[in-house]
């Protein structure tokens, strides 16, 4: 993960929103696995290692650039972001597998639903798809799951399943924004509000859903 | 027609015996939608996990919901509205 823009200001407040975020994603694999238990189902399982799996990435990033940015801070090193064996280069590997796992995984869930939509559109620009990049392959399976999860919305027309299409949707969002970080610093502060609010989206959506009675 | 999955029969079955509080094993194969056969099989399941007790009333037997069993639907309800949430079946 080679030149990013980040701006000064921003620095360690990524690292609380990874944090924030994996937090909240441990708790839908949680509850994904309580759900698990109850009913059997191979669907709530692989849901529950999707989360576990995204949330692991983003916690090792967390901590990956909480340590690049206290290097800065306290012994002025400048990040550099620029070589694999760098550390904060291995918290983004380690984080863009384990993303890429958990959309792969995702995507396989809905692909395995006997729901099927009757067309799938392909929103990314070709030129897009040929350039190796893991934000890439993460859009666009990102646009798969948004695409989907927004099929079953219309289908049930229900608030939770409206924000789990929204937080798809900003989470595609964000690797859109890291995608354009490298021309412009606004794009990388914004994927990460982006990122968040679709992890805060997720939490209503499980406060919800634990809320209802019957 | 899409095939019910064990837990939603047993919510299914559940659910009749709660909105009648004493319910008789003819009711619950009717409006649980079962066979005579899967409705004993599934009523003698739920006997054995502890979701419902057979009472004997007017020389006949019905079937009531312990605290287990109301625990199951309230839990159920939150599993259906989290995998509808995803899209997923129960």
């Amino acid at each position: 993960m080679a030149y990013l823009y980040i701006p000064v200001w921003f620095y360690e407040m990524d690292s609380v929103m990874y944090f924030v975020s994996a937090v909240f994603g441990f708790l839908i694999s949680y509850y994904a696995y309580k759900v698990y238990e109850m009913s059997g189902k191979r669907s709530h399982f692989a849901l529950h290692l999707a989360f576990a799996v995204l949330s692991a990435g983003l916690f090792a990033l967390s901590v990956t650039s909480s340590y690049v940015y206290m290097n800065f801070f306290i012994r002025r090193v400048e990040p550099s972001f620029q070589t694999i064996f760098d550390i904060s280069d291995l918290g983004y590997w380690i984080y863009f597998l384990a993303s890429l796992a958990a959309y792969f995984l995702l995507a396989a869930i809905y692909a395995a639903e006997k729901q099927k939509p009757d067309f799938v559109p392909f929103a990314i620009p070709f030129w897009y798809t040929v350039y190796p990049h893991f934000n890439v392959i993460s859009l666009f399976l990102l646009s798969y799951i948004t695409f989907r999860a927004g099929v079953n919305w219309r289908i049930k027309r229900s608030l939770n399943a409206l924000l789990v299409t929204v937080a798809f949707a900003l989470l595609g969002a964000y690797h859109l924004l890291l995608l354009m970080s490298p021309f412009n610093e606004w794009s990388y502060v914004l994927a990460h509000f982006s990122m968040l609010l679709a992890f805060v989206c997720l939490l209503i959506m499980l406060r919800r859903v634990s809320r209802v009675s019957g | 027609m899409i095939r019910r999955s064990k837990i939603q029969i047993y919510y299914d079955i559940l659910r009749v015996i709660q909105r009648e509080t004493e319910a008789r094993p003819t009711h619950i194969l009717y409006k649980a939608n079962l066979s005579y056969e899967r409705s004993k099989k599934y009523i003698d399941q739920l006997m054995e996990e502890g979701f419902i007790q057979k009472v004997e009333k007017k020389g006949s037997f019905r079937y009531v919901l312990t605290e287990k069993g109301h625990k199951f639907i309230s839990e159920f309800i939150k599993v259906r509205e989290f995998s509808e949430a995803f899209g997923l079946d129960v």
